[in-house]
């Protein structure tokens, strides 16, 4: 459905008398299957939003392609530039972009309205798309009203029936949950999701909250100055992530140096300053690979007193835990690291105990050395 | 070889069309006027006065110092305009001070006063002005000044020049301040009370040093506003010869043979002065930047209680209102209804007469006058505006290079004092041959576009960066074309802007003086032309009464401006 083809953006530098150019978006390449609800995330100044915009046509690539059902929307080579008014995606700006001198109904008319003569609808086909996008979001009954006069939620779904309205190809959201206090937002993501896999939305979905991106999407693509890092499912993506990046950006980690010691298949051997960890993984290390274990910290069991031994139980001395209503975080001393545990709410244990810390092997995921 | 040629033409031809869109067309068209009022008139001016018979030559400066006695007129324009400035910022400071940081009452009284610049038109002030203080039958001098045995004050002096003139400034500087004064977090002062400094301390210590940027702003814009001045010293200055740049500008084209070549050299030097004044403030704001208090936020000043002092603080208010605003009103209104000026008196008191009202109807120059004023009140302030709504969206919605030219170009007419765009236009139609504005009321249209661009851009790209970027965006990847997103998206959106800016610029057009008492003819004259030359004839009672109705009519426009200004947040002063 959405193909991207090694695009590039620089932006010139403004700061300072450097008039050096910044990349933005590094020979990014990306595929989006049909009815897939496809997320770039990454921390802010990644470059996902900036490749959001140059889909959507709003900023030119200096290089690339780009194709979106079969048509070309940019090809650098090709010297073809459509101009984002005549691509016919829909698009959830971050701030709704809600027409403030406009009431809801004349949002959402909007797109039909500036269809050229040809294919501009009758003023009953504009009249039954407009409803059928409000009943869509559930605004139907607030149609007549002023749309400055709706609360947040609201302004999001009215964003979103304004997108739907044209019956897009691909649809472009910009963090629209971002604007949405804690609570709304939690009921706007499921809401979001049900209307996208009932309807069969193609999206592209910029975020840089690891949750909504897990969540909601199909696929995730984790970007770092301008490159994607890695791509997948969300738990694969989660589970495995491959690099110290990515391990830490989704979620959090414990990062422990070590080396391989020996492997066995999938199963490795981890020697590291603190005790011998056995890792599973599907990567594919040397034996004397100087490696990374990361190890989420909600796999890793915490028992008061000093009982047993081998691989995966280290010993340690718990530093401070702290309530966090459905879970208790406890930093345990290990030698001189520290690693941090997820406990469930049940199990809390004061500072200065000594404690077993008990890696299970779902915990690892094995990274090479480095970045 | 049709099919080689063919994909590489088509690109080409893309390529053009989109070059000639409207949208480029519209921007390209009104970047050009933009520069075209803004470089073409001071160029032709710099180039008319230094070069004569086709080489480079400082004789027209020579010519000008050399007749004038060059000493003692820029030690008078100085006197004058720092004068002026000192005493407009005192008052002003210490008003803005009282209002914004004091419960002291009568704030209102206040803020009404503020408006005076615009609601007196310094012709009408400065007239009044005479009528107080003139040394043998000023109203004040006879009633206050010689009752408590001092000596007459003569207003025909540089003295008077500066205390007229300031009052006029005054509201400016408490504009200005006010602002500075409101968006300082009051956290800063609390800290420092915190810290136990006493009051006295921290005003000394951190209220005046933080507002220090917005003073130096008020101080500089004031004395270049004192520098071009015109009103004041052409009524007041020139009874007791007492000469500045401005009135010796004027008095160069008004000999018998105009002096062109010495106003155009007289003119160059107050431009300078005025630019450098500019340049200087634009440093400092740079710097200032530095220590910014105003983050934008609208806090809610804490205000000390004043304790004893309230009593006084009050009274300096009212003593201000009365002296900036009732008097000079009054006054106005009390010449306005004698047959012949005089002082007042029982007599003239009890022969009060309402004929001047209607027969200010019936003359000739005020009917021009009025049909001119509102066919160019109307005329430049919806050009300017449309003009101002097109260049603000260059400047703040593209990243077109170059399009910080267009913008300093459409703030550049903000230095050139409207004397000294008189002479400059003046010196462009007279010469230039194929456009025959000169004895039109183009010229005045021309003079009044070139005047107010800056502020209509201020505006116009104030309620700009109001509306999201992403609103424009959205209409866009609705399929909405350029012209389309401005028409339905953007305008309706400036709406609130552009008709408050739509008023300002109207209601200044009616006092607009500097420019048009040069570049006016027999038949082409306006209000404040009608009123400079009935003052000119001595006939003070009709001036009065053509006056007290200005003032009623700018006084309902400004009312509707400052309604509309505080709806869309855009309330600054001129």
């Amino acid at each position: 459905m959405l193909q991207v083809t090694n695009l590039v953006k620089s932006f010139s530098e403004a700061k300072g008398m450097s008039r050096g150019r910044v990349l933005a978006v590094d020979d990014l390449s990306i595929e989006v299957a049909e009815g897939e609800l496809f997320t770039l995330l990454g921390p802010s100044g990644c470059g996902k939003t900036t490749t959001l915009r140059c889909i959507a046509g709003l900023e030119t690539p200096d290089r690339g392609r780009i194709d979106v059902a079969g048509r070309t929307l940019f090809d650098s080579e090709g010297g073809v530039r459509v101009p984002p008014n005549e691509r016919g995606l829909g698009m959830v700006f971050q701030s709704y972009a809600i027409w403030p001198h406009m009431n809801v109904y004349k949002n959402v008319a909007f797109p039909l309205e500036v269809l050229g003569r040809k294919q501009r609808p009758s003023r009953k086909e504009t009249r039954d798309r407009v409803e059928r996008a409000l009943a869509v979001v559930k605004l139907d009954q607030l149609a007549q009203r002023q749309a400055t006069d709706l609360s947040g939620g609201q302004q999001q779904r009215l964003a979103l029936a304004r997108a739907l309205v044209m019956e897009p190809p691909l649809m472009l959201l910009d963090e629209p949950l971002s604007n949405l206090d804690a609570k709304l937002r939690d009921d706007m993501r499921f809401e979001l999701k049900r209307l996208q896999r009932e309807l069969g939305i193609t999206g592209v979905y910029v975020t840089h909250d690891q949750v909504e991106a897990l969540a909601m999407s199909n696929r995730v693509a984790v970007m770092r100055d301008g490159k994607i890092e890695q791509v997948g499912a969300p738990r694969e993506v989660y589970e495995r992530p491959g690099s110290k990046f990515v391990a830490d950006f989704i979620g959090t980690s414990n990062f422990i140096d070590g080396v391989v010691e020996a492997r066995e298949g999938a199963s490795y051997r981890i020697s590291t300053e603190h005790g011998v960890l056995d890792v599973p993984s599907d990567a594919d290390f040397a034996v004397g690979a100087a490696v990374v274990v990361a190890a989420r910290p909600e796999h890793i069991e915490l028992a008061p007193g000093v009982n047993g031994s081998g691989p995966n139980v280290w010993l340690g001395r718990i530093e401070v835990r702290s309530f966090l209503g459905e879970v208790v975080d406890h930093v345990v001393s290990v030698g001189s690291r520290e690693v941090r545990a997820r406990c469930n709410s049940k199990v809390s244990i004061p500072p200065q105990t000594d404690v077993t810390v008990r890696f299970h092997q779902e915990a690892f995921s094995l990274i090479p050395a480095g970045d | 070889m049709v099919a080689v040629a063919e994909p590489s033409l088509q690109p080409r031809a893309q390529a053009l069309r989109r070059l000639l869109s409207a949208r480029n067309l519209i921007v390209l068209g009104v970047s050009v006027v933009i520069a075209y009022l803004a470089l073409v008139p001071i160029g032709f001016l710099v180039w008319q006065t230094f070069v004569r018979d086709g080489h480079l030559s400082v004789a027209a400066f020579r010519d000008a110092y050399g007749a004038v006695g060059l000493g003692t007129m820029v030690v008078n324009s100085f006197a004058f305009s720092f004068g002026s400035s000192a005493l407009a910022i005192v008052i002003g400071t210490l008003l803005a001070h009282l209002i914004v940081r004091s419960d002291v009452p009568g704030k209102p009284l206040m803020y009404a006063a503020s408006v005076v610049p615009l609601i007196i038109p310094g012709i009408l002030h400065t007239i009044a002005w005479t009528f107080l203080l003139d040394p043998r039958n000023g109203i004040l001098n006879l009633n206050v000044i010689e009752k408590l045995g001092l000596p007459a004050f003569n207003v025909y002096s540089i003295p008077g020049m500066i205390l007229v003139e300031g009052l006029h400034l005054s509201p400016l500087v408490f504009l200005l301040m006010v602002a500075s004064f409101r968006s300082m977090d009051p956290s800063l002062e609390e800290s420092a009370v915190m810290s136990g400094a006493p009051m006295r301390k921290v005003f000394l210590r951190v209220t005046l040093p933080l507002a220090r940027p917005a003073l130096y702003a008020a101080i500089l814009i004031m004395v270049v506003r004192g520098l071009e001045s015109f009103e004041v010293p052409a009524v007041i200055g020139l009874r007791n010869h007492v000469w500045v740049f401005t009135s010796r500008i004027y008095d160069a084209l008004h000999a018998l043979n105009p002096d062109y070549a010495g106003a155009g050299a007289l003119a160059m030097s107050l431009l300078v002065l005025t630019s450098l004044g500019v340049w200087w403030h634009s440093r400092l704001a740079r710097r200032a930047r530095a220590f910014q208090t105003v983050t934008g936020k609208g806090f809610r000043p804490r205000t000390m209680p004043l304790g004893r002092w309230k009593w006084p603080a009050t009274a300096l208010i009212l003593l201000y209102f009365v002296v900036a605003i009732v008097l000079p009103l009054l006054t106005l209104g009390y010449a306005s209804t004698q047959g012949f000026y005089s002082p007042p008196t029982h007599y003239t008191l009890t022969h009060l007469t309402g004929a001047n009202y209607p027969a200010v109807f019936h003359d000739d120059l005020f009917k021009h006058a009025v049909k001119n004023s509102l066919i160019l009140g109307v005329a430049s302030a919806t050009a300017v505006m449309l003009m101002a709504a097109v260049a603000a969206w260059l400047v703040v919605r593209t990243q077109l290079p170059g399009r910080w030219i267009v913008d300093n170009l459409a703030f550049m007419p903000l230095v050139v004092p409207g004397l000294v765009l008189g002479v400059a236009l003046l010196t462009v139609y007279l010469r230039i041959k194929f456009l025959p504005i000169y004895g039109t009321l183009w010229i005045l249209f021309i003079a009044y576009l070139t005047r107010y661009m800056p502020y209509g851009m201020r505006y116009a790209s104030t309620s700009m960066f109001q509306i999201g970027r992403e609103l424009e965006e959205s209409a866009q990847m609705s399929g909405a074309g350029w012209f389309q997103s401005f028409r339905r998206i953007v305008l309706p959106l400036l709406v609130p802007g552009f008709v408050a800016g739509w008023i300002y610029i109207f209601v200044v057009s009616f006092r607009e003086l500097g420019s048009s008492v040069l570049l006016y003819s027999p038949g082409r004259e306006v209000l404040s032309i009608a009123i400079w030359q009935e003052w000119n004839d001595g006939l003070l009672p009709q001036l009065s009464a053509l006056g007290v109705m200005l003032v009623g009519f700018l006084v309902v426009l400004v009312a509707i401006a400052y309604r509309l200004g505080a709806r869309i947040g855009v309330r600054e002063g001129h």
